[in-house]
């Protein structure tokens, strides 16, 4: 279905080859997993198969490729959108209409198929993907789960062959991403359409690949194959992965699954409970706060602490209220009712910009704090708003930290998205604030990034800082967190040791916890092996 | 709802005809009151409205007062006075001139209320397959524009967080400068988003058919024939003299879009249905437009100027009624169904 032949592809101005790929082939009806680091080449791999690169972005072209019996180049991305349906990574940002039914009739307009046939074809791909009754719905009023489904049914109703997607659940908590994944397989097999998609959590999508694509950090092509076999030379494996190299399984398990006939027969017994207790002083005390934004009821009752030290773990379904929280505690957002403390003080009477220089408050995207001309400035920027003298060493010692010194004469929104995060971090904690509050921080991220952040956030938090973050990762939850806290519907619904809330709660649980219900263990770390 | 998108606009048209065939204060004042009646039977429950709609409202009449008032100091009944010394400020400062002013803010008003009803009842995608195919580029660009404002007011909000939680806090101009340019390079990203996202879905797919050498000379030649009648109506006296060259050119611009517009190969999902109700709308909304225009009795009234001395402003019972006419969409559909948030 889709055959590559000494690939190389450069993009105008850019010193090297963005893809370098000898041969590949994709077979028809094959769902193909590509991974790869942030820079790797996938999202340019991608937009190789349906021309958009290079007719979009120019550049430099090599070799050949040809996608469903056409070559992209010669054809272009508006001739390929008949064979090749694609679901950009910030999925709403594709949207070109405000309702659904219209949304998904854009591309067939284009087609200019004819009206009966359209409205035939949105009743069927409306049905198939259980979305019939969002069909008059405004695109801006829909859940990131059912934004995700629309932007597959936009793709899918120009009947492709092929289906691009990338990375289509990095902005989804568990739930509704395996819901999206579980769709994919369905519509794999009942359409035989061929599914090329690029992720970066391997732990949620792995055990649905027909084949594996690993992209070098330099966009070679180092392995493909089976998932099994690939997987192993991957750098980066999920836990299951990991656990079956350590205890030898074969063939090598790709999710908990295939993982349970493996260890079915062993027997562990839990560690003794540790009790849970907080003792240190509460910094944040959140008195049951009510927010509302409009008529709409977005938190509930919320009540609780933030202590010193603390590593605070906030999860919870998209929609749940989680950012909206985080935003009433840096008074962004007024309660309607109820209080917020810090160190016993209320901050309805403090401006936002005052409170920020004790607490560090990084949100989902990190471009809105990006403006000014280099990395150093954008961190000097933040100190002069607090007037606060800058101090070079200071401000080298925070960017070795995060590893971003030799970018420090750079332009931010040039770097990749590991190391734009990290300059927002940076801007945001250059005051040293002793509480620092972070949303979905891993969003986007390649596992080597998150691995360094995960380090960083629990260096810091061994030296003082109190750390309150929201992901929707679980296993990096189960190794930073040392509470849980879980927000649905604008309410908590449950807070304590991670070990007992992952464990109530199956859908924020690790692999490893989920492959050993009787014992208490979380991460690899926690296993006696 | 089911109303023809040319009933809206029908609607719309009646709208504005009233607010600017009018000066006379007391019958704008009630458009606008029955205008923000609309829209708060249109809009949500969850939605903040009043609040709103009440805090623009009142910063538009402050501002076109004042600045009416520092603009035109003619009138003959002084409020105050600065010393002449003083410059652009020193002179009178009048009640004529403040009335004027305020009359302009309530045009405004109404005339904001207006489009901000007519976005709430026609979708984007309704208003955009009004252009004829022709414009099919044209059409699908200002879909587009369409969607950016409210994401860029969405990416307003996040940088302006954003910013506090640097510390930035907004007090002098200069302060705001921060703010503009992630939302400059914020808003380009998502137009480019926005145009590798339509190309990967076949927009700008054109046809192979070569355009035929008549269709080509169809744009100047129509172009030509206007600004020759153009001149022509500018030099002579005669009446009418350079009219027809300029009907003429027009004529071909439309045959021009015509033929362009059958070369476009597109379809569209929904045909809107024309319905009685749309109807009605169209001929209530033809009315009022015919009462404001015509001289019917009463129409005295309409053309209220408080220069050079203020006066009451007259008020004539049939104007006032048939602007509730504009209130016909919520008579005729009962309800409205909201969508979900």
């Amino acid at each position: 279905m889709i055959r590559i032949d000494q690939l190389t592809y450069r993009y105008p101005g850019a010193e090297k080859d963005a893809i370098q790929i000898n041969e590949l082939l994709i077979p028809a009806g094959k769902f193909c997993l590509v991974i790869g680091e942030s820079g790797s080449g996938k999202s340019t791999l991608l937009r190789l198969i349906n021309g958009l690169v290079p007719h979009f972005t120019g550049g430099t072209l090599g070799g050949q490729i040809s996608v469903a019996g056409l070559d992209p180049v010669k054809s272009g991305p508006q001739m390929m959108s008949r064979q090749v349906g694609f679901v950009f990574q910030e999925v709403e940002n594709q949207f070109v209409v405000d309702i659904v039914e219209d949304e998904i009739a854009f591309s067939m307009e284009q087609a200019a198929i004819p009206r009966s046939e359209m409205q035939t074809r949105v009743k069927q791909i409306l049905r198939k993907l259980n979305l019939e009754n969002l069909k008059t719905r405004k695109v801006d009023s829909l859940s990131g789960g059912e934004i995700q489904r629309i932007a597959i049914a936009a793709a899918l109703v120009l009947e492709p062959k092929i289906l691009v997607l990338d990375e289509p659940t990095s902005q989804l908590d568990p739930l509704a991403a395996e819901e999206v994944l579980i769709l994919l397989k369905q519509l794999q097999q009942d359409l035989g359409l061929t599914i090329v998609m690029s992720e970066q959590r391997l732990d949620r999508v792995l055990a649905y690949a027909d084949m594996v694509v690993i992209l070098s950090p330099d966009g070679q092509l180092r392995e493909v194959g089976l998932p099994q076999a690939v997987i192993q030379k991957c750098a980066l494996k999920p836990p299951i992965v990991q656990l079956a190299e350590k205890r030898g399984w074969f063939p090598v398990p790709l999710d908990v699954e295939q993982a349970r006939k493996f260890n079915q027969d062993e027997k562990f017994e839990s560690r003794e409970k540790t009790s849970f207790e907080i003792t240190s002083q509460a910094l944040i005390e959140v008195q049951h706060v009510h927010v509302n934004l409009g008529k709409c009821v977005v938190l509930k009752d919320i009540d609780f602490s933030l202590h010193a030290q603390e590593r605070l773990v906030l999860m919870g379904p998209n929609g749940a209220g989680k950012s909206t929280l985080l935003r009433t505690l840096l008074g962004l957002i007024a309660p309607n009712q109820g209080e917020i403390l810090f160190k016993g003080k209320k901050i309805e009477f403090e401006h936002t910009a005052e409170l920020s220089y004790n607490i560090g408050y990084l949100p989902q995207d990190p471009n809105a704090l990006l403006f000014s001309e280099t990395v150093q400035q954008e961190l000097e920027t933040t100190l002069r708003n607090h007037q606060i003298p800058v101090q070079t060493k200071s401000l080298e010692h925070l960017l070795t930290q995060l590893n971003i010194q030799t970018k420090a004469s750079a332009y931010p929104r040039d770097l990749s998205t590991g190391e734009k995060q990290r300059v927002a971090l940076g801007a945001v904690v250059v005051t040293h604030p002793e509480i620092i509050i972070l949303d979905e921080p891993t969003r986007g991220l390649d596992q080597q990034t998150k691995n360094a952040l995960l380090e960083l956030l629990l260096e810091w938090n061994q030296n003082g800082k109190t750390i309150l973050l929201v992901t929707h990762e679980v296993e990096f939850a189960a190794a930073f967190a040392s509470r849980i806290l879980i927000l649905e519907d604008g309410q908590i619904i449950s807070q304590g040791d991670p070990r007992k809330i992952m464990r109530t709660h199956p859908r924020y649980t690790t692999q490893i916890a989920r492959l050993y219900p009787e014992t208490d263990w979380l991460t690899l770390n926690d296993l006696p092996w | 709802m089911n109303v023809h998108t040319y009933a809206w606009l029908a609607w719309l048209i009646s709208g504005l005809v009233v607010l600017t065939t009018t000066r006379n204060p007391l019958i704008i004042l009630l458009v606008d009151l029955i205008l923000i009646l609309f829209q708060v039977w249109i809009t949500p429950p969850s939605k903040k409205f009043m609040g709103t709609t009440l805090r623009f409202g009142l910063s538009v009449l402050v501002l076109s007062t004042v600045l009416n008032m520092f603009i035109s100091r003619f009138g003959q009944t002084i409020l105050f006075n600065l010393p002449t010394n003083i410059p652009l400020l020193g002179g009178n400062y009048t009640l004529e001139a403040l009335i004027y002013g305020l009359t302009n803010g309530l045009i405004l008003i109404g005339m904001f209320t207006l489009f901000m009803i007519l976005n709430q009842v026609v979708s984007v995608h309704a208003l955009v397959r009004l252009i004829p195919q022709a414009f099919h580029p044209v059409a699908v660009v200002t879909t587009i524009a369409l969607t950016f404002i409210p994401a860029s007011q969405k990416q307003f909000q996040a940088i302006r967080e954003a910013q506090a939680i640097r510390g930035q806090q907004l007090k002098k101009l200069r302060d705001w400068l921060p703010l503009i340019i992630p939302l400059l390079i914020g808003g380009l990203e998502r137009a480019m988003q926005i145009a590798e996202a339509m190309t990967a879905r076949g927009f700008t797919a054109q046809s192979d058919r070569k355009i035929p050498w008549f269709e080509k000379t169809l744009l100047p030649l129509g172009l030509i024939f206007i600004l020759l009648g153009w001149i022509l109506e500018l030099s002579t006296q005669l009446p009418l003299s350079g009219g027809w060259m300029i009907l003429a050119g027009l004529l071909l611009l439309l045959v021009l879009f015509f033929i362009s517009g059958k070369r476009v190969n597109k379809s569209t999902y929904v045909q809107e249905a024309w319905s009685q109700i749309s109807t009605w709308i169209c001929l209530f909304a033809l009315l009022l437009i015919l009462a404001f225009v015509i001289k019917i009795p009463g129409h005295l009234v309409l053309a209220y100027e408080p220069y050079p001395l203020v006066q009451l402003p007259g008020f004539s019972i049939l104007h006032g009624l048939l602007t509730l006419t504009l209130l016909t969409p919520i008579f005729l559909l009962g309800e409205v169904k909201h969508d979900q948030d």
